[in-house]
């Protein structure tokens, strides 16, 4: 499989290469990617706590933030 | 013998006689074209400025060029797209960068030095249409600098923005303000907050990355500032 393509524009030269990553820079990527992705899934985990919460609650967001401001 | 008050110009007594009159107005003349010596010359839009603390000593001469030279234009494309060996002879970066959007929605970063080490920390806060947000990280290979639009169906369904990186060519820790808009969905996300980076490296290379998919399109404009 092909790794995602880059770009590098060297300003001195004025040479624009685009090519794809190299092992370590898609490395790098994959595990950007993941914390991203995890990052993602865990707010969206404390989204649903929350909007969990205030079903128990029986309030909306705008009164829970009424109580806590 | 009466003299002009603030140039000591010689001008005829009142009790000169007026057949010397000619000689007198030789004489002030002379003096005048003298003094104004300065003035003679000169290029169409040339400017004249003091050349020493001396009353008159004048100098015609050019405005150095305009305070921004623009030093790289590079369209943003792929995962990440490297502005390399940026010159390092001026003062401060002023960049530029607009019309931005990519494959799909996300985030813009910035890279700096190509360093992936964690060695960057941003602190951005903004208005996403009508709500307040912020957003803060530490310890990353990259800073957040704004929101990535996916569209490009409407004009603003782009994003652009600026940034100033002073003292950049020093070799001493680095922090700038970021500001930037982008356009998602029908509402605007415009950001701003500071950047900093962890290292004594001078900055020679920025490195714009979507946080997800690719760069469909956007500009970036580097100018050094004198």
């Amino acid at each position: 499989m092909s790794k995602p393509l880059i770009r590098i524009h060297n300003t001195e030269t004025n040479e624009i290469i685009d090519r794809e990553m190299t092992d370590e820079e898609f490395a790098i990527y994959e595990a950007e990617q993941q914390a991203d992705a995890e990052a993602e899934a865990d707010a969206e985990a404390k989204a649903q706590t929350r909007a969990a919460l205030l079903e128990r609650l029986g309030i909306t967001e705008e009164e829970a933030k009424l109580l806590l401001g | 013998m009466a003299n002009t008050t603030n140039f000591n110009w010689e001008t005829p007594d009142d009790t000169d006689l007026v057949k010397d009159g000619a000689a007198a107005i030789r004489t002030l003349g002379n003096s005048i074209d003298t003094s104004f010596v300065d003035l003679k010359g000169g290029t169409t839009g040339q400017y004249l400025k003091k050349n020493s603390n001396t009353d008159l000593d004048y100098v015609w001469g050019d405005v150095s060029a305009n305070a921004l030279t623009l030093l790289s234009t590079t369209t943003l494309s792929g995962s990440s797209t490297a502005i390399t060996s940026i010159d390092q002879t001026y003062k401060s970066l002023f960049v530029v960068y607009k019309d931005v959007y990519g494959s799909a929605q996300g985030r813009l970063r910035l890279r700096l030095n190509g360093d992936t080490g964690s060695n960057h920390y941003f602190q951005l806060f903004g208005i996403n249409g009508t709500s307040f947000s912020y957003y803060n990280d530490a310890n990353l290979s990259y800073a957040e600098i704004g929101a990535l639009p996916d569209g490009n169906t409407y004009y603003y369904q782009r994003g652009f923005g600026t940034f100033q990186i002073n003292r950049y060519a020093e070799t001493e820790t680095h922090g700038f303000f970021a500001q930037s808009y982008a356009g998602i969905d029908g509402s605007g996300y415009a950001r701003t907050g500071a950047v900093q980076y962890n290292s004594t490296t001078a900055i020679s290379s920025l490195t714009f990355l979507p946080s997800t998919g690719t760069f469909t399109a956007g500009t970036v404009y580097v100018y050094g500032v004198k």
